[in-house]
C-alpha cells in the first residue's frame, strides 16, 4: 500500500478512485506514564511515555486507514492528512484521512 | 480517472467487544489490586500501630474529636468514670486517663477511641443490670486500648483514603462516586483482638471485684434485643460468641478465678478495690 | 451510603442502556444514507478530476455534528486511564460524529458531481474548566462541491 500526502504518487498515474478514508485511535495513558508524567513535571525532559503512547497511536491510526482503503479494492492512498485531538482527561485521539486510489 | 463507488465491508474504526466485558474485567482487576493493596497494608498497620507512642495516641484523640460517634455523646455519670479509671490504674498499663461518655442509641455497642475515649451506647446501659457487667465492658473496652487495636484499624483506613485521594485527583465526578464507595473508618477487631480484649475484661473483674462472674451475662443482652436488630440477635447464636464465653470460662478455671454473686447496678456504691 | 451508591449504579446502567440504544440506530441510519449517497464521490485533494472548463456550479459546503457522551462511556473511559491500552468506548463516538458530518455535508448538494478538497475537522467540547473529562465530541466535514454541465 503506497501512502503520500501530496496530490498525487510520483511516477504512477492513477487510474481510479474510491472517495475518503480514513482510521482513528483513542488511546488512554495508564497509571505508570502518569505517575512518570508527574515527576517529570517537577524536573523536565522528555515524556517518554507519552511519545510511545502517540507514536503507537499513529501507526494504528494509519493501518486502519490502509485496512479501509483495501477492503475498497485500492492499492494507495494520497492527500493523507493526520489530526490529533484530546478527549478526556488522560487520552489522545489520533485521526489520520485520505483519498483511496489505485494507480497503475 | 474513473470513480467506483464501493462501501467497506466492515468498520475497522471499532474495536471488537462488548464493551460490558470490558468493564467486568477492568472492575475485577480493580477491585483485585484494592484488595491486595488492603491486604499488605494490614500487615504493615499491624506492625507499625504499636510503635505508635501515647502522645501520639492523644494528639490523635484530640483530633478525633469531631467524629461521629462522639457527635452527641454526654459525658458519663462519675460513679461510672471513676469505675473505669479504677479499672485503667489497676489492670492495665495505660498512661492517660481515660473518658467514658453516653451515647443516646438503643442498639447494644461500645466503642473504643484513640486518646482514651470510650463510648457506651443507652442501649447497652440500659440493659445490664450489674456492676460486674459494666465493669466486663469498661475492662473490655480498656483492653482494646491497651493492644492498641483501635489504632490497626484506623490506620488501614487512614491509608486507603490518603491513597484514593492521591488516585482519584486526576478523575472526573464519576471516581469521586467510586470513592465513596470506599468504606473507611470501619472500627472493627479480628477475633483475636476480641479475644484478648475479653480476657482483659476478665482480668479487670478479678481486681474490682475478686471474682468472674459477668461475661455470660453481657453476651446474653445482646440476644435480649432482638426485636429491634436481627444483628445482634445473631451475635448470640453465632458459635463466636459461645467460643468467647466458652474460652472465658476455660481461663477462669486454669487460673483459679473464683465465680461468686453479681453486684446490682444501683444503688449500691462501688466496692473499693 | 444509599443515595450516592445506587444512583451513580442507575446512572451507569441508564447510560448504557440508552447510550447502545442510540447508537445502534444512529449505525443503522448511516449504513442506508452512506448507500444512498455512494454515487457522490468526495475527494481530499485540490487536484481536480475533471476539465475545468466544464464546471457548471461551484460551493463550499460543510456538514457538522455533534454528538454527545453517556455516563457509561465516561466512566468506561475513566477506568481506562488507569489501565492503559484503546479506549473502545469512545471509538464509536468518534466514527459516528464523522460519518454523520460527512454525510450531511453530501446531503447538502444531492445533485453535485464532485466534492473536492475535503477537510476533516474534530474537536472535543468539554463543560468543566478542569479538562477532566468531556461532554461532546464535534465533527465539521467542509470541501468543494462542483457540478459538471452536462
Amino acid at each position: 500500500m503506497i501512502l503520500t500526502n501530496i496530490e498525487t504518487v510520483p511516477g504512477k498515474t492513477i487510474v481510479e478512485h474510491f472517495g475518503l478514508v480514513s482510521g482513528n485511535t483513542i488511546r488512554a495513558r495508564h497509571l505508570g506514564i502518569d505517575i512518570l508524567a508527574k515527576l517529570k513535571n517537577l524536573v523536565g525532559g522528555e515524556l517518554r511515555g507519552y511519545t510511545k503512547l502517540l507514536q503507537d497511536s499513529r501507526q494504528e491510526a494509519t493501518q486502519r486507514m490502509t485496512a479501509q482503503a483495501e477492503q475498497l479494492g485500492a492499492n494507495a492512498v494520497v492527500n493523507i492528512r493526520f489530526a490529533t485531538s484530546s478527549i478526556t482527561g488522560g487520552a489522545a485521539e489520533l485521526y489520520a484521512y485520505g483519498t483511496a486510489v489505485r494507480v497503475e | 480517472m474513473k470513480y467506483t463507488p464501493r462501501l467497506p465491508r466492515t468498520n475497522v474504526n471499532v474495536s471488537p467487544g462488548s464493551p460490558l466485558k470490558d468493564l467486568l474485567l477492568m472492575l475485577t482487576a480493580a477491585t483485585a489490586i484494592m484488595v491486595g493493596i488492603y491486604i499488605a497494608l494490614g500487615f504493615a498497620v499491624d506492625a507499625l500501630a504499636p510503635r505508635i507512642s501515647y502522645e501520639t495516641e492523644l494528639s490523635i484523640g484530640r483530633f478525633m474529636g469531631r467524629h461521629p460517634i462522639l457527635k452527641d455523646a454526654k459525658p458519663a455519670p462519675q460513679d461510672i468514670q471513676e469505675l473505669a479509671e479504677t479499672i485503667r490504674t489497676q489492670s492495665t498499663d495505660i498512661p492517660f486517663p481515660v473518658q467514658v461518655s453516653i451515647r443516646q442509641d438503643p442498639q447494644v455497642n461500645a466503642f473504643a477511641l484513640p486518646g482514651g475515649r470510650i463510648v457506651l451506647t443507652s442501649g447497652i446501659l440500659e440493659a445490664i443490670e450489674s456492676q460486674n457487667e459494666l465493669a466486663f465492658i469498661l475492662g473490655h473496652e480498656l483492653g482494646h486500648i491497651a493492644h492498641r487495636d483501635h489504632l490497626r484499624a484506623l490506620g488501614r483506613g487512614l491509608v486507603l483514603l490518603t491513597l484514593s485521594s492521591l488516585v482519584l485527583e486526576s478523575g472526573d465526578s464519576s471516581g469521586a462516586n467510586l470513592g465513596k464507595m470506599v468504606v473507611l473508618t470501619e472500627l472493627t477487631f479480628t477475633r483475636r483482638q476480641e479475644t484478648l480484649a475479653d480476657e482483659a475484661g476478665q482480668d479487670a473483674l478479678m481486681t474490682v471485684f475478686g471474682h468472674v462472674t459477668g461475661p455470660e451475662q453481657v453476651f446474653s443482652h445482646f440476644a435480649k434485643l432482638a426485636d429491634t436488630n436481627y444483628l445482634t440477635r445473631f451475635a448470640l447464636t453465632h458459635p463466636e460468641t459461645q467460643a468467647r464465653i466458652r474460652h472465658l470460662k476455660d481461663r477462669a478455671l486454669a487460673n483459679g478465678f473464683p465465680s461468686r454473686a453479681l453486684v446490682p447496678l444501683h444503688p449500691e456504691p462501688l466496692p473499693a478495690a | 451510603m444509599f443515595p450516592d451508591y445506587y444512583f451513580f449504579l442507575i446512572l451507569l446502567a441508564v447510560g448504557y442502556v440508552t447510550g447502545t440504544f442510540f447508537e445502534r440506530r444512529h449505525f443503522r441510519s448511516l449504513e442506508r444514507r452512506e448507500r444512498a449517497t455512494m454515487h457522490l464521490p468526495i475527494v481530499g485533494g485540490k487536484a481536480l478530476p475533471f476539465d475545468p472548463d466544464m464546471a457548471e456550479a461551484v460551493a463550499v459546503v460543510s456538514g457538522s455534528a455533534v454528538i454527545s457522551v453517556d455516563y457509561f462511556k465516561r466512566f468506561l473511559a475513566w477506568l481506562k486511564n488507569f489501565f492503559g491500552g484503546r479506549i473502545k468506548s469512545y471509538e464509536t463516538l468518534l466514527d459516528r460524529a464523522r460519518r454523520e458530518a460527512m454525510l450531511r455535508m453530501k446531503e447538502l448538494v444531492p445533485d453535485a458531481d464532485f466534492i473536492v478538497g475535503v477537510r476533516i475537522e474534530t474537536s472535543s467540547i468539554s463543560k468543566s474548566q478542569k479538562n477532566s473529562g468531556v461532554s461532546c465530541v464535534e465533527a465539521v466535514a467542509y470541501g468543494t462541491a462542483i457540478r459538471l454541465r452536462k
